[in-house]
């Protein structure tokens, strides 16, 4: 059953699933039926062999969810963290791209009202990291609070569209799941039905033990895998047959030894030069093979000047490399070397298009417009930067809060308004790593790859549906403190709670206090976004997405002057 | 010192401002009004839109604009009010005990605000320039860490390593500097040893600058000094950068209960204008 | 590149700093998660944790602790100042000392005392009333006539005529003094107005004065004549004849007031006395008392009537004057039409009924002359003014009077009526009027009555002493006289040896006596010669009938009679002011300070000295005259800039002025309490 938290506050029968996926335990019917009839019969012995059975893990990291005819059972673009197994009723992927208008997202996440707001202003500041007893703000961030549903006649609309039934006892939802990455296609629901939804943690729990599942998802991954087009903003238009065709062709690589977030501590205590240290995908000179599409982990673009390997750019998950060749390629028929390198940061997956496949398949789908904007590079950072920005890791930031020192006068209005909208406590440190006039603050970047999320063991630790914003529910949340040691740039602290009185609260078994990991969530339920940003007098302090190459220049233009 | 030129906006929004309340005075005049009544009334006004910056720091998590918006409104608006306060005054020295309590608040206010609005601008980027990122909450631990280590360095030593008047130097003079405050303007730095004149001047009396800060046992304190000098030049800029607020913001909820006073004594006191 | 060490940010080993809270904790190695109190106690009771108050606090306390000092401060004024004079020390609140000339004044004299209460002050604050006093205070002093607070402080009507705007209706709105007069140091009080206020009401529709300004009116520097001088016919004509005479500049006849700033002209005596004193003094005298001429005397006492002794007239004519004195001698109706006439027909025939009724008429005029005689000057000369007696002043009458001079009266009686009262007796005892006496007795009592006009020199003696005597005594002594003459006769029959070398025969008659001007009685006739410049009698009688004379026929021939060409004084030749029919009295032009002014222009300023500046080149001459009597071209703008070229300053005030009533610089002095008397003196 549920692991025993023995916090004193979690007493009642209610609280005591408080960490596990489903309130209610899943009936025995159902386990039965996913036993016998489900994709997770291959693994229900092995299991049962290794002592943690399917069963135990199902019961902490699963439940039954119902769905009516219509319903969006997952958006394509959204972040997401589970797979679904049909139990009951028919459930259709989405297979037509022109068809994902019918699927957006019709109402934006509920925000405070200002009235609410500013009753902030009045909550007791005292004391401080006071454990919240209504769990009102946590509502905002369940992620079933609202069931969209298709607007359309769902009969027509299935006669129109190329769509796929998922059977019975098979599994879907998985890429998104195991990399953390926004969901490939839209699933809906085509009857009243009934699905198992396991969340990321109970799949890893199940492959950690079955040799035979992982096989088999990693089968499936590799059958669906030209979904992982339609995550990367580059390729996503693509048809699917289309998608299918390259997948085929296109060569799957995976490089560097670990991933990149590992040992990252360590490797950043080490004096040498992190160029030195990265395995070269392309060498800059060499034949161009075809378009470089990165699926997870960083890769750094050089150009040689001299003898001197300079940082011209970067790659994340999702960006592509080779646009520029390949264009002068189907342009004059003869193909350019690479005119940058491309080296992995830590360890990366990538898929390489081949030359011939790109011109033949995408080419004709891309626009001009797009070809000129990707082949662009962040030509305006400053090398020095930009190496700053890969040792670090920084490039990993959605929301990476930068503060530029000729601006900032340490008035800390960005905390205390951090302060006001959490209760009387701050969220983040406004120190961190600096180069030049630029400071990069202790502070959630709310990661494209969220590492912190891997070893949760509750999923207290999220990315919001809609925006992919990494939240913490403070409820769920027991205090294992793994995301503060998973997060590489220490921007998750744990915090002892106290009660409404100022006493700590304490493990009753342990006797220690009871820790809570907090860290920035972006003010997801401020009317106004992050305070932090509004609260700035002198516009010293901006979140950066690293995906926004023109973002990133014009602010870090404006920082370096 | 450099220092970061004003936002056009803001430049925009007083010329705007001016014209705007150029023209009701205008208007004011040519309806027989008073114009100090009409100049009082629109410099009323922009001191409560003056006050509203100070509100709306408050309220971070509304969706009304950035603070940074509202900061250059607020400098724009402190150059309309000052121009419209001259106004009021009709440029003249006050008489009243009363009117010259005003008129002192308000320029004290506003001297402090232009000041400030200097300071904001010249100030922070010489204080990174010493390459020091310190968040001002870390100084104190900072301070005491120097002291701390600075007393191990001395009880680290061997007996009779240093000599008595050494010794006794830093005990009087060094280690009192350790501990000292910063002041309010930047201590003459000794070229040669990178510590202040006075503390030199100080040191005299026990023995050598020259001979103490070289040699060798004292060496790590010297460092330690040194660092303190650095640190002080950098606390004085921390004191100037935000010292201002000091006047600013206390004068400013003084002016509000002044200020009411003064509008009712005026309108009580009118001698009705035209009708 | 500058980056921190690690180790200060750890996750694992470093906390949130909390810069929002009022503490800040003072353990720097091991900080703990709950930080200090609120107070500032380290809640661990750790010994070396000195918690330090934020920077944002420190502020905090700052603030509060100002303006609770403010507050207190206020608050121990007002405790102090709360006594009957208001919730305030008024020094306090005081927005700066008066001004030089009002620094003796009270709140109260300038402010409502509803105002000394905090409920009277709150409320004047909540309904916008204000100081209720508001302009009465400057008004009390400040003389600004009734329309003190109108445009221009002259009455809306007038403004509106003014203006030319007939369509308008007049401008009532009131301006309160301190709209622009400010006190207590703001501001100086000699306000000028702005060019823009001058807008609230003048459309601005020219540039600048070189721009657009209208041009000067057709009368600019004309002003109305009051004196029809001709300052071309002295020029081209008189100067040259009598070069004596000419003045050497402008400034020989006209003179520069310093303090007003206006030209004036010299007085008459420095400018035109030198040769025109002649012609008031040679001039004609007034006629100014007859009676009426009765003809057939002798056949009025053929029918058995008689009017005894009446006067013979040289020139048939009936004044002005004695027609109103007819008219206040409270005669019968019935004569009214006798009363038009200068000639009355005693003789004729056979018609006894008209020469009863000429008989009685004459009975009444002596009568009504008796009645003169025992009355006084006052009330004699009241009989002849136009309009109630109650209207006149003892000044007036006076010079009305020409203190005509009760010998003159006892002369006339004794030569139009030597025996008055004898016959009046008779008459009113129903018996003849004069006794049937022998011819002798005639001719005796005739030269009897030319012998009492050698006497008038002994009885202008005795005038004081006379005047001052009361009526009675005044009838007695007269008879005493009149029986001493006849004892005198009886002597000079006694001694008719004497040699007759002294005749009173020859004694002067009134008009040749009188060359210097002033009274005299001559043909049946009572005269007034004018004596001098600006006659006092004469003036006065012009004044008063075009004052009082509301178009009576009487008082339009004594006008016509004065102020004819060739009328006695020959006011009318130069003082074209005066004028009966435009109901004029502007004998000099009028001074400034007595006008309604909207521009103002300082000779002072511009007028240096003859050489500096000539007269004419503003004011033109012209050799023929105007119509409107002018001799000089009105003044053009063309004046202003051939000087001041493109510079001349737009200032709308520097020569317009806001405040046109006269009564700019009035002040009420009986309302300052000059020497700060309390009530209770």
């Amino acid at each position: 059953m549920c692991p025993v938290t023995g916090s004193d506050i979690h007493d009642s029968e209610e609280d005591s699933r408080g960490h596990c996926f489903s309130p209610e335990a899943i009936p025995r019917v159902v386990l039965d039926w996913v036993q016998y009839n489900s994709i997770l019969s291959i693994a229900w012995d092995e299991c049962d062999s290794r002592g943690k059975s399917i069963e135990s893990i199902l019961q902490i990291d699963a439940r039954v969810v119902e769905y009516e005819k219509a319903d969006i059972i997952i958006r394509k673009g959204d972040y997401g963290g589970s797979v679904l197994i049909p139990l009951e009723g028919e459930i259709r992927v989405n297979l037509e791209e022109s068809g994902e208008k019918n699927f957006a997202r019709k109402r934006v996440t509920r925000k405070r009202s200002w009235l609410s707001a500013l009753g902030q202003i009045f909550r007791r500041k005292t004391p401080v990291e006071r454990i919240k007893t209504d769990s009102s703000t946590d509502k905002v961030y369940s992620s079933k609070a609202h069931v969209p549903r298709l607007d359309v006649d769902l009969e027509e609309y299935m006669s129109k569209n190329l769509t796929r039934r998922i059977g019975l006892g098979e599994i879907c939802g998985e890429i998104a799941a195991l990399r953390r990455s926004p969901r490939t296609a839209s699933i809906f629901a085509e009857t009243d039905c009934k699905l198992l939804e396991i969340r990321w943690q109970g799949v890893r729990e199940i492959l950690k033990n079955s040799k035979e599942f992982s096989h088999y998802l990693e089968d499936l991954i590799g059958d669906r895998r030209h979904q992982i087009f339609s995550g990367m903003k580059t390729l996503t238009d693509l048809p699917e047959a289309i998608q299918r065709t390259l997948s085929a062709k296109s060569i799957f690589e995976r490089w560097g030894s670990d991933h990149w977030n590992r040992n990252f501590r360590k490797i950043m205590q080490s004096q040498s030069s992190m160029i030195d240290r990265e395995s070269v995908i392309l060498q800059q000179g060499h034949h161009m093979d075809g378009l470089y599409v990165l699926l997870s982990g960083f890769a750094r673009v050089t150009n040689k000047e001299g003898s001197e390997e300079k940082t011209v750019g970067y790659l994340r998950p999702g960006d592509v490399y080779g646009l520029k060749e390949l264009m002068k390629l189907s342009r004059t028929g003869v193909g350019s070397p690479a005119l940058r390198s491309i080296r992995a940061v830590g360890a990366i997956d990538l898929v390489v298009i081949p030359s011939s496949d790109f011109v033949e398949y995408v080419l004709p789908e891309l626009k001009n417009l797009d070809i000129d904007q990707l082949g662009s590079e962040k030509g305006l950072i400053s090398t020095e930067l930009l190496d700053f920005f890969l040792d670090r890791r920084i490039v990993n930031g959605n929301q990476t809060m930068v503060i530029d020192l000729n601006r900032c006068t340490d008035c800390d209005d960005c905390v205390k308004a951090c302060a006001v909208t959490h209760d009387g406590n701050p969220r983040f440190i406004r120190e961190g790593y600096r180069h030049a006039k630029l400071m990069v603050a202790t502070a959630c970047m709310h990661c494209i790859d969220p590492v912190c999320l891997v070893g949760c063991p509750t999923g207290a630790i999220h990315r919001e549906h809609s925006t992919g914003n990494v939240v913490i529910t403070q409820s769920e949340c027991i205090g294992c403190a793994s995301c503060v040691e998973s997060c590489p740039y220490d921007n998750i602290r744990t915090v002892e709670v106290q009660d409404a009185n100022g006493e700590a609260v304490i493990d009753l078994e342990t006797g220690k206090p009871v820790l809570k990991a907090t860290k920035c969530d972006l003010c997801i339920d401020q009317p106004s976004g992050p305070a932090c940003v509004n609260a700035c007098p002198h516009d010293a302090l901006h979140r950066i997405n690293f995906s926004d190459a023109s973002g990133v220049s014009s602010i870090v233009e404006r920082i370096t002057g | 010192m450099k220092i970061r030129p004003p936002h056009s906006g803001a430049l925009l929004l007083i010329l705007i401002g001016i014209v705007v309340s150029f023209y009701f005075l205008e208007q004011a005049d040519t309806t027989l009004a008073n114009p100090a009544v009409t100049s009082g009334w629109i410099l009323l006004g922009s001191f409560v839109l003056l006050c509203l910056y100070g509100v709306r720091k408050k309220v971070p998590f509304l969706p009304i604009g950035k603070t940074a918006t509202w900061l250059q409104l607020h400098l724009g608006f402190g150059v309309i009010s000052s121009w419209l306060f001259l106004e009021h005054v009709d440029y003249r020295f006050p008489t009243g005990l009363f009117e010259t309590q005003l008129y002192l608040l308000y320029g004290l206010l506003l001297i402090s605000g232009f000041l400030g609005w200097l300071v904001m601008r010249a100030l922070p980027e010489t204080l990174r320039a010493d390459g020091r990122e310190l968040n001002p909450l870390r100084i104190p631990d900072e301070l005491a860490g120097m002291v701390k280590k600075s007393d191990d360095c001395i009880a680290g030593l061997e007996p009779g390593e240093l000599n008595p008047e050494i010794l006794k130097g830093y005990f009087e003079v060094v280690r009192p500097y350790l501990c000292s405050g910063c002041g309010f303007l930047p201590s003459r730095i000794h070229p040669e040893f990178g510590v202040p004149q006075s503390l030199i001047q100080r040191l005299q009396d026990y023995e050598s600058p020259t001979v103490l800060f070289s040699s060798d046992p004292f060496l790590p304190v010297h460092k330690i000094v040194r660092e303190k000098a650095v640190l002080d030049l950098h606390r004085v800029r921390q004191r100037w950068l935000r010292g201002w607020l000091f006047v600013h913001v206390p004068v400013t909820g003084v002016m509000v209960l002044m200020i009411v006073l003064h509008v009712i004594l005026v309108t009580a006191f009118k001698a009705g204008g035209a009708s | 590149m500058n980056t921190k060490p690690r180790g200060a940010f750890d996750s694992r080993t470093t906390r949130y700093l909390r810069p929002d809270r009022p503490y800040i904790c003072g353990n720097s190695s091991q900080p703990c998660s709950s930080g200090p109190t609120g107070s500032g106690v380290c809640p661990h009771g750790e010994a070396g944790c000195f918690p330090r108050m934020s920077e944002g606090y420190l502020r905090k306390r700052v603030q509060r602790s100002l303006f609770l000092l403010f507050l207190g401060g206020l608050l121990v004024t007002l405790a102090a100042g709360g006594n009957e004079q208001g919730p305030f020390d008024q020094e306090l609140i005081s927005p700066g000392p008066l001004s030089h000339f009002h620094s003796q004044f009270e709140c109260s004299d300038c402010h409502s005392t509803d105002l000394n209460s905090w409920n009277g002050l709150l409320s004047s604050v909540w309904d916008g009333s204000g100081d209720t006093f508001a302009s009465d205070g400057c008004l009390k002093c400040h003389d600004q006539g009734p329309h003190a607070m109108s445009a221009h402080g002259i009455s809306p009507e007038a403004l509106r005529e003014r203006s030319g705007l007939e369509g308008v209706a007049p401008f009532h709105d009131q301006t309160q003094c301190a709209v622009c007069h400010a006190e207590h140091g703001h501001g100086s009080h000699e306000v000028q107005l702005s060019d823009s206020r001058c807008q609230t009401c003048h459309q601005q529709q020219f540039e600048s004065f070189v721009s657009g300004h209208p041009p000067f009116s057709e009368d600019y520097g004309n002003k109305p004549r009051t004196l029809s001088f001709s300052h071309s016919d002295h020029a081209l004509r008189h100067f040259k004849t009598m070069p004596e005479f000419a003045p050497q500049s402008c400034s020989g006849c006209h003179q520069l007031n310093e303090t007003t700033g206006a030209m004036t002209v010299l007085p008459y005596e420095e400018s035109c006395g030198q040769c025109h004193t002649e012609d008031i003094v040679k001039s004609e005298a007034v006629k100014f008392f007859a009676l009426p001429m009765i003809l057939g005397l002798e056949e009025m006492k053929e029918e058995g009537m008689g009017v005894g002794d009446w006067p013979y007239i040289d020139i048939l004519d009936l004044t002005p004057w004695t027609r109103r004195w007819y008219r206040s001698s409270e005669m019968d109706s019935e004569f009214s039409e006798l009363m038009k006439l200068s000639e009355l027909e005693g003789d004729e025939p056979g018609n006894p009924a008209k020469v009863r009724e000429v008989q009685e008429f004459a009975m009444s005029i002596k009568r009504s002359f008796m009645k003169d005689m025992i009355s006084d000057l006052r009330s004699w000369i009241g009989r002849l003014l136009p309009g109630e007696y109650s209207e006149w002043t003892s000044d007036e009458l006076a010079q009305l009077s020409g203190q005509f001079p009760i010998a003159l009266l006892v002369k006339m009686q004794e030569r139009w009526f030597p025996n008055l009262d004898e016959e009046l007796n008779r008459f009113d005892s129903g018996m003849l009027v004069e006794p049937q006496a022998s011819e002798e007795e005639v001719t005796e009592e005739k030269s009897a009555a030319a012998g009492s006009v050698a006497e008038e020199d002994l009885l202008l003696e005795e005038e004081e002493d006379l005047l001052a005597e009361s009526e009675e005594d005044l009838l007695l002594e007269e008879d005493d006289l009149l029986s001493g003459d006849l004892d005198q006769e009886q002597d000079a029959d006694k001694e008719e040896t004497i040699v007759q070398e002294h005749s009173l025969e020859e004694t002067s008659v009134g008009r040749h006596w009188a060359n210097l001007g002033g009274w005299y009685e001559d043909g049946g006739v009572v005269w007034y010669k004018p004596v001098q410049h600006a006659d006092p009698f004469l003036k006065a009688w012009i004044e008063a009938e075009i004052r009082h004379g509301a178009n009576e026929e009487i008082s339009a021939e004594i006008l016509s009679l004065l102020l004819a060409d060739n009328a006695p004084g020959k006011c009318s030749k130069c003082h074209s002011g005066v004028s009966a029919e435009k109901g004029t009295l502007s004998w000099t032009p009028a001074a400034r300070e007595e006008k309604v002014r909207f521009s103002k222009f300082s000779h002072a300023d511009h007028v240096f000295s003859d050489a500096d500046l000539q007269c004419t080149s503003c004011h033109e001459p012209r050799v023929s005259q105007s119509s409107s009597g002018h001799d000089w071209f009105p003044v053009k703008m063309e004046s202003c800039t051939d000087c001041h070229g493109q510079e001349v300053a737009d200032d709308c005030t520097l020569c317009h002025q806001y405040h046109a009533s006269p009564g700019i610089r009035k002040l009420k002095s009986a309302s300052i309490n000059i020497f700060r008397m309390t009530e209770e003196d």
